[in-house]
């Protein structure tokens, strides 16, 4: 990448915060301060004289007048978030509530240097379960509100890893084996694990992207809740007040600054504002990080889970010998062994039981916080990487597979950034895929033929190879599927291979052209001999 | 727009021919090219005037006039643009207009800064801002405290934690007897001697900076027991 070349630029739209940061070639990214007065800009929306504000001009509305953590609407498919109360109460859409956010950021950074209008190389992230529909969502939105159209969406936590990657802590070359990225933010916790080879740059595949949409936010909630209770045994009386509201707000203030104070101190004392409690006296409580980590234990649990999840669907993806069931019976001692790095990302990860809890079920493994900047800008950083390193996630393929047929029949077969199978499928397969099965329920003719066409979320098309029963390939861009009688079944594998079985029972194999090679079990198209009769049926994203 | 007849032509072959040419060789390229002799030389005397002032010719000598890709510079226009008013002539405001907007962009140049400027502005103000934030924080923080609460210890505590929460470490505790280290420690008023017996008289601060790197910001004062 030359001198001249144009910077990268990174939006980090996070549930709590959202970051601007550039970085030009090999230079070290610059975060460039959004906020008023901090560098990062409150994901927070409110109302005030029937208008919205954003940011900083939302912080001191009522609290039913300001909307937080808006990207969850995203993540819950939420269309409207309700403002206000009682006889004031509206609903607003989801995209009004975004764009407002987006349109301050963009105009900030205008004014502050950098306008993201005529940017060439804008990346954007987002959580690694965000469906195709949902990401398209947030595009359009930045598209929207920038006026740059070409937005490259990254999932937030193999951002994380590429930062750690570029960020020097250990060298390029040396980087081998599997990276666990922990990004825990305060709306999501998003876990990938990448396998590097080392080089300049060096080769990164994502084996998994997972997360579950349950982070900072809920501790928070979880603390209030303890807190409340507390307050009700020292004598508050919560059916007295008088603006309950404004005591619960108080008690969820008091929640976030404990939780982060407990991050530095076994204890910490809380001083309620007397006026959040109108006439009754509260007396300051003291809170300790031994209570916070028992509020945290079942979600802490959970997101235990969701890393040995994703260390079994890793070992899925890139099989290296052994059966399904064989990895879903490999006990967590052993699945510990494949991370050699640990990568801690977001805010919760400052919280001493997390980094403990993680240690103690990786014992073998090296971490490391925040990639070479301070943990909730990992992602920012990570964002607007320049070293050339082309992650490809093999657990969600970025394109779609479409059945056309016709002339306007189609029917979509995969959708882009869909994982390939979840955990509750392994039990039932022999060797982990994807599968869809068509028919006529699906509106599929029963003769003539259709085509199988693989293109990119942009409508690019995309190479599909055909191998035939005699050895040979061919290179096509659309794949002809004779209809019948039978339904017409797509299984596709994590090596990139796809085994289609089209109406007349034929079956034939192909495999996506720009699939990274993989080495390993299964990873070379074998002669189509016997394709079993599926026994899982399309779980993913309807809505 | 010197858009006079054969004027255009002028420019047309000052900018074509790609280096300094006398009065002599422009107009016999344009007779070369078909026009009429006396037609040339009555056009050649209107545009010599207003060659001058246009914004992309120069005169790299007192005999020759060569086209350049750039505009003059903003002060050059200025120039320009004041002799350009003090003659009478007419038919030159489109020369005039030109060289007013070169002038008005250089004007807004040097008043608004570059977007790189502000944008490394926004960030070392964005340092500072930082380090007053968390002087703001504790400074409100014992405010409130002191209103809510009204106990020292609570305030103290608090306070403590926040400054950790900043990367900054406090070492040693008022009123602590610790033998004294001269690395750590300051001596307030006579000089302990090494290993000597000292009270903490204020505590000392160190800063861990993003590449881990400890920084003094204080040393522990203490006073001989
Ligand atoms: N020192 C700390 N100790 C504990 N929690 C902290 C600390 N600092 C920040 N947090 C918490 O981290 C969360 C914010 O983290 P971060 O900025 O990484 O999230 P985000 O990017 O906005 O959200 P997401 O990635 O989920 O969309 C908040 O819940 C915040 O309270
Ligand atoms: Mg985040």
């Amino acid at each position: 990448m030359g001198r001249h070349s144009h910077p990268s630029v990174g939006l980090d739209f996070g549930t709590t915060t959202a970051l601007i940061a550039r970085r030009r070639a090999a230079d070290p990214v610059e975060i460039l301060p959004i906020g008023n007065p901090r560098s990062w800009l409150p994901s927070l929306v409110g109302r005030r004289d029937g208008r919205l504000v954003v940011g900083e001009n939302a912080e001191n509305l009522l609290p039913e007048e300001i909307l937080r953590s808006v990207k969850r609407a995203i993540t819950f498919d939420q269309r409207t978030l309700p403002l206000g109360a009682g006889d004031d109460r509206i609903e607003v859409s989801r995209e009004d509530v975004i764009a407002a956010i987006l349109h301050e950021i963009s105009t900030r950074a205008g004014a502050r240097g950098l306008p993201l209008t005529g940017q060439r190389d804008l990346r954007v992230g987002c959580p690694a379960t965000w469906r195709r529909d949902q990401r398209q969502l947030l595009t359009d939105l930045v598209v929207a509100q920038t006026g740059v159209d070409d937005v490259n969406l990254m999932e937030e936590p193999v951002a994380a890893g590429l930062a750690w990657i570029a960020g020097g802590d250990v060298r390029p070359e040396e980087i081998n084996g599997r990276v666990l990225v922990f990004d825990m933010g305060g709306g999501t916790l998003d876990v990938a694990v990448l396998d590097v080879v080392g080089g300049r740059p060096p080769s990164v595949r994502v084996l998994t992207s997972t997360g579950i949409p349950e982070a900072g936010d809920a501790l928070d909630d979880a603390i209030a809740a303890d807190l409340t209770t507390e307050l009700v045994a020292c004598g508050l009386d919560l059916d007295r007040l008088r603006k309950p509201d404004n005591a619960h707000a108080e008690i969820l203030r008091q929640a976030r600054a404990v939780k982060r104070d407990l991050s530095v101190k076994d204890s910490a004392p809380i001083a309620f504002r007397r006026a959040a409690f109108g006439s009754q006296r509260v007396t300051p409580i003291r809170y300790t990080r031994e209570r916070l980590e028992e509020a945290f234990a079942p979600q802490l649990e959970r997101a235990a889970t969701k890393v040995w999840d994703a260390l079994r669907l890793a070992r899925l993806t890139h099989v290296r010998g052994g059966s399904t069931s064989d990895i879903m019976r490999t006990p967590t001692d052993e699945l510990a062994r494949d991370v050699r790095y640990v990568v801690l990302a977001g805010g919760m990860s400052r919280i001493p039981v997390v980094r403990r809890r993680l240690r103690e079920m990786l014992p073998d493994a090296e971490f490391f916080d925040g990639a070479g900047v301070p943990a909730d800008e990992a992602v920012v950083a990570g964002l607007t990487d320049e070293s050339g390193v082309d992650a490809v996630n093999l657990y969600r393929p970025s394109f779609d597979v479409t059945l056309h047929w016709g002339d306007d029949g189609a029917l979509p077969l995969f959708e882009a950034y869909s994982p390939l199978f979840e955990m509750f499928q392994l039990t039932r397969m022999s060797e982990p895929n994807f599968t869809r099965v068509a028919g006529r329920r699906d509106g599929l003719p029963q003769q003539r033929q259709g085509e199988l066409r693989v293109t990119t979320p942009a409508g690019d098309p995309v190479d599909v190879i055909r191998f035939d029963r005699s050895g040979g390939q061919a290179v096509l861009d659309r794949v002809p599927v004779p209809f019948g009688f039978h339904d017409v079944l797509f299984r596709m594998y994590c090596d990139g291979r796809i085994v289609l079985t089209d109406g007349a029972g034929h079956s034939q194999q192909l495999r996506v052209g720009p699939w990274p090679a993989i080495h390993g079990r299964n990873s070379k198209p074998e002669q189509v001999a016997h394709v079993p009769e599926p026994r899982v049926y399309h779980p993913f994203n309807r809505s | 727009m010197i858009d006079a007849g054969l004027g255009p032509r002028f420019e047309a072959a000052l900018r074509d021919a790609g280096a300094p040419l006398t009065a002599a060789k422009l107009k016999r390229l344009l007779v070369e090219d078909g026009a009429a002799e006396a037609a040339v030389d009555r056009a050649w005397t209107a545009f010599r005037k207003l060659a001058a002032f246009h914004p992309h010719i120069t005169r790299p000598s007192r005999v020759t006039y060569a086209w350049s890709p750039d505009p003059v510079t903003p002060s050059e226009a200025l120039a320009r643009l004041g002799k350009l008013l003090a003659t009478t002539s007419r038919d030159r405001a489109a020369a005039r207009d030109a060289l007013v907007a070169i002038v008005h962009s250089g004007l807004s140049a040097a008043a608004a800064p570059s977007d790189e400027g502000r944008f490394q502005g926004t960030r070392l103000r964005q340092a500072r801002l930082d380090g007053m934030l968390a002087v703001a924080d504790l400074a409100g923080e014992v405010e409130e405290m002191a209103y809510n609460s009204g106990d020292p210890d609570l305030i103290v505590e608090r306070l403590q934690t926040r400054v950790e929460a900043l990367a900054v470490q406090q070492h040693g505790r008022c009123g602590e007897e610790v033998p004294f280290d001269p690395q750590r420690h300051t001596g307030v008023g006579s000089v302990p001697r090494q290993g000597g017996p000292v009270t903490v008289v204020r505590p000392g601060y160190t800063w861990r900076d993003e590449s881990g790197e400890t920084v003094v910001l204080q040393r522990v004062q203490v006073a001989e027991a």
